[in-house]
């Protein structure tokens, strides 16, 4: 066997960092927990634009389906500010994970995640000092001045969804020479481990 | 592979799905920013459409032994 097809995970001993243990033996994991709340996210989502487009529900009253129950969870700009926040530290905290294809891929979703969490800051500054951009009766984001809220972050949403999911399919397929660079355990062909 | 791309396919037809129907009904909507909500939905229909594309391109290299 080739030594560069060896997959390589690290001792997962005391001296492993805990970015390491992240990037090398946690990563699966990792992506596993990130996925399942990027997804819960996406259902939310999806459920208030099938509310919107499909049901024709008004506006106010699409809030999902935890919002149909809990209302402050839509309204609330210090939430999606925060799942804004934790979404960009993942996507920062899992990179070095990615390598080749999935590298730029992923770190083409981090950038533009990085832009959609200066929006929700601009709208949780808003909320925070009762003061609205452009004399707005709600908090305004910049883009929310040409395209309606709904749409604006569905389209965010969107924008960094898709390059996450083609990096996170790239890291599991990876080529050859991309899988040599691999310190987890994600690739679905994976070779059996060997300490090193 | 081809049951991973499945699975990520059909997120992306319900999104697909979705934005078609954002898109008919925005324009029943008297709403000034009708071209900005229809150009988001068209974005987010093209951009499915195209990770569909990347997805099922993409050729399963197996390790050799």
């Amino acid at each position: 066997m080739s030594s560069s097809t060896v997959c390589r995970i690290d001792s997962t001993g005391p001296q492993m960092s805990l970015m390491g243990k992240l990037n090398g033996p946690w990563h699966k994991y990792s992506l596993w927990l990130y996925t399942a709340v990027v997804l819960a996210h996406w259902g939310e989502h999806l459920a208030q634009t099938a509310q919107i487009y499909l049901l024709h529900w008004p506006i106010p009253e699409s809030r999902g389906v935890l919002g149909l129950w809990v209302p402050w969870l839509v309204k609330s700009e210090l939430l999606h500010y925060a799942y804004a926040l934790v979404m960009l530290v993942a996507f920062w905290g899992l990179r070095t994970g990615f390598v080749g294809r999935s590298h730029t891929w992923w770190m083409i979703a981090f950038w533009i995640q990085f832009w959609h969490h200066i929006e929700h800051a601009l709208l949780q500054g808003q909320a925070v000092f009762h003061h609205n951009l452009f004399g707005a009766p709600v908090p305004m984001s910049i883009l929310q001045l040409v395209i309606p809220r709904v749409e604006l972050h569905l389209f965010y949403n969107t924008a960094v969804t898709i390059p996450m999911v083609i990096a996170m399919f790239y890291h599991m397929f990876p080529t050859p020479g991309e899988e040599s660079h691999h310190n987890c355990s994600c690739s679905w062909h994976r070779r059996p481990a060997v300490a090193v | 592979m081809n049951t991973v791309r499945s699975v990520i396919s059909v997120f992306l037809l319900v999104l697909l799905g979705l934005s078609a129907a954002g898109w008919v009904w925005a324009g029943g909507q008297p709403s000034p920013k009708l071209e900005g909500a229809r150009t988001m939905l068209a974005l987010c229909g093209l951009m499915a459409v195209g990770a569909m594309a990347i997805l099922w391109r993409a050729k399963d290299e197996v390790p050799a032994e």
